[in-house]
């Protein structure tokens, strides 16, 4: 089975640290009066306020997105001690342990900070806790180490999200099919320089699966008998994985409002997506990418008819980051926002919208008729294109209402199925736009608005959107640190992109 | 105007917890209903809602509305009966609650566990409770 990102959740543990008073006094840190300055009003009042906490995770805290474990109660009296054990009870089954909530007052901020340093797992004290917060969370930081603050329970929840979503991260495995080399095709110089980094910078794993093997095991026959594995029992479609085509066909077909294809042709490229999902999870593996133009050289995918496109767009709807050309960074992008937002990415070239003499300078036959039809915007205009849009781009649990069609990707042929999604009906639609610098080392995070769609009606790579930002020059001049294909995700995740980038020690570039 | 707009109203909540706590000492309770009976008086007259209050039981609703009569005292009076809070997050209701436990206690001679406390959130679990700790005695 293929273990989808989206279905990451972060664990975190509450550990609450009381402290007792062992005699009557008071003084600079212990007031109160009579009752109050007992022993036993300690030992209740930790009861209770354990208890709250408790509570308040239980209330706050976004069950969607993570794991609440058993919470632990530790305690300390006012001879300040440092006990062994209470380490000990702290850190059981630690290695499950993906965040520590804390909950402690007055003088405990040292097991805090000692927590970290003997530990080094993300932790964090919880909201609105007098003065431990900034105490603590700068002790703990100016040690090179990872500790959180926030001012609310909201924020708290949006930050475990974030985690969360670097958790995702750091759980994908890319298969990556190869023709040529394992790091980029010939359309994606702008891939990622060095994957051993990004492997150990974010914890990725990349797996490769040669192109041609996977080619020959498109076709129903004895799975010994490829030519490129004589004699190994490969993965090869089935007579049951034929029926899953089939009513895969069925269901696209029967959803589409237009259907410019031969069904024929519509289940040979379904035959690609059912052979991924076996290759897949025979890799263990739950992100895809492949090089476009190498495996095109190769004539193949003419031969056996089909594109990928259509694998793209259906894997990012079942939550498999999928990208086109072999692009790692998108995969990674999509990773990330797919975790983040619960919704499937689009994906596509990216270009600013020119003018010269008044007129829109055409890209991949995309002019100022598309644009015209849908808005007189003029100013700050940017154009995303590419043939893997998919019918979950509102959210994973939305039922889609959105009109699509099927069209060819080959003009001359007409194979290669692709979903075709007029934009204009997300017109106003605010989107993130990310991409990940080649480096490793920077986050491009970006806002835009949908303005009209184009190339829906059209066949090939040639679909996509105008968006308006916020400012055509600022946003190119950055984006080119980056690379082309940028990600696309419906609503605005820009701050959670710069949390993100904060707890993964990387530069983010907002635009 | 309300009863503890002055201090003499104060002082009559004092005596009617002290008179109900002499009861529940020199009682022998035939059963919980009737232990729960004098007990709830004794926790309205620490909470000054004797007299106000008939049928709430949960803790931090009867603190809730203590706290509400309080705050429209005038400062002077109102200091004796709200203790300085810590930074700890501890709440007026907590507060409450746990003198309240004390004032049982140190009444009663009796010893509640802290495993529990946090869960005795309505006057008739800390009836139950106590019937059970002086039945162990």
């Amino acid at each position: 089975m293929i273990e989808k990102i989206t279905d990451v959740k972060l664990n975190v543990r509450p550990v609450f640290i009381g402290l007792v008073h062992q005699y009557y006094y008071e003084g600079p840190c212990r007031f109160g009066k009579g009752e109050e300055l007992e022993k036993d009003y300690d030992v209740f009042m930790n009861s209770e306020l354990y208890k709250q906490f408790q509570k308040d995770v239980a209330e706050n805290m976004p069950m969607d997105a993570v794991n609440m474990m058993d919470p632990i109660y530790v305690e300390r009296d006012d001879w300040f001690l440092t006990d062994e054990d209470m380490f000990r009870t702290m850190a059981k089954d630690i290695d499950q342990v993906d965040y520590y909530l804390f909950s402690f007052g007055i003088g405990r901020g040292d097991i805090y900070l000692e927590f970290a340093q003997r530990y080094h797992k993300p932790q964090g004290v919880m909201p609105a806790q007098c003065c431990e917060a900034t105490v603590n969370t700068s002790a703990v930081r100016a040690r090179g180490l990872e500790a959180y603050a926030y001012r609310s329970w909201e924020e708290l929840a949006r930050h475990m999200r974030v985690l969360r979503a670097r958790k995702a991260l750091a759980s994908t495995r890319v298969m990556v099919v190869t023709r040529f080399n394992s790091s980029r095709s010939f359309s994606s110089s702008d891939n990622l320089v060095d994957l051993n980094y990004v492997t150990e910078k974010f914890g990725v794993q990349f797996r490769y699966q040669n192109f041609h093997e996977l080619m020959d095991m498109l076709t129903v026959r004895d799975p010994k008998t490829n030519p490129t594995l004589p004699g190994r029992e490969a993965c090869n479609l089935t007579e049951k994985d034929m029926k899953e085509v089939e009513r895969l066909a069925d269901e696209l077909i029967a959803g589409a409002k237009e259907v410019r294809m031969e069904r024929e042709k519509l289940e040979k490229s379904l035959k690609g997506y059912v052979l991924v999902q076996k290759l897949l999870d025979r890799n263990g593996c739950n992100a895809y990418t492949m090089p476009c133009p190498d495996c095109c050289s190769t004539r193949r995918l003419n031969h056996e008819q089909l594109t990928f496109c259509l694998t793209h767009s259906l894997n990012n709807e079942n939550q498999i980051p999928s990208s086109c050309e072999m692009d790692i960074n998108s995969v990674l992008a999509m990773a990330i926002m797919e975790n983040l937002s619960d919704k499937a990415v689009y994906m596509g070239n990216s270009n600013p919208v020119l003018y010269r003499d008044g007129k829109m300078v055409t890209m991949q036959g995309f002019g100022q008729d598309q644009l015209a039809a849908a808005t007189d915007e003029r100013e700050d205009l940017y154009l995303v294109f590419h043939s893997t849009p998919n019918r979950k781009l509102h959210g994973y649990k939305e039922d889609s209402k959105a009109e699509y069609s099927l069209a060819p990707f080959a003009n001359d042929q007409g194979f290669g199925a692709t979903i075709r999604y007029d934009f204009t009906q997300d017109a106003g639609q605010e989107v993130t736009l990310l991409r990940i610098s080649p480096d490793a080392k920077k986050l491009f995070a970006a806002k835009g608005t949908i303005l009209a769609g184009s190339g829906a009606e059209r066949t090939n790579c040639d679909q996509g959107f105008f968006m308006k930002i916020a400012n055509q020059e600022d946003f190119f001049y950055k984006h080119i640190n980056f690379g082309n294909h940028l990600v696309v995700t419906y609503g605005d995740y820009v701050k959670e992109l710069q949390m993100l980038g904060e707890s993964l020690g990387l530069e983010v570039v907002t635009a | 105007m309300s009863i503890i707009k002055k201090k003499s109203g104060l002082l009559m909540y004092q005596k009617k917890s002290a008179e109900y706590m002499e009861q529940l000492q020199t009682t022998p309770y035939p059963d919980l209903e009737s232990l729960h009976q004098d007990l709830y008086g004794f926790i309205l007259s620490k909470y000054i809602l004797l007299g106000d209050v008939t049928d709430i039981y949960d803790l931090t609703e009867l603190a809730e509305l203590s706290v509400a009569k309080t705050i429209q005292m005038p400062k002077e009076d109102s200091k004796q009966l709200d203790g300085a809070h810590s930074c700890e997050g501890t709440t007026s209701a907590m507060n409450k609650k746990v003198l309240l436990l004390m004032a049982l206690q140190k009444g009663l001679n009796i010893k509640f566990s802290a495993q529990n406390t946090a869960d005795l959130t309505d006057t008739r679990l800390i009836a139950q409770e106590v019937w059970k700790l002086l039945n162990t005695k």
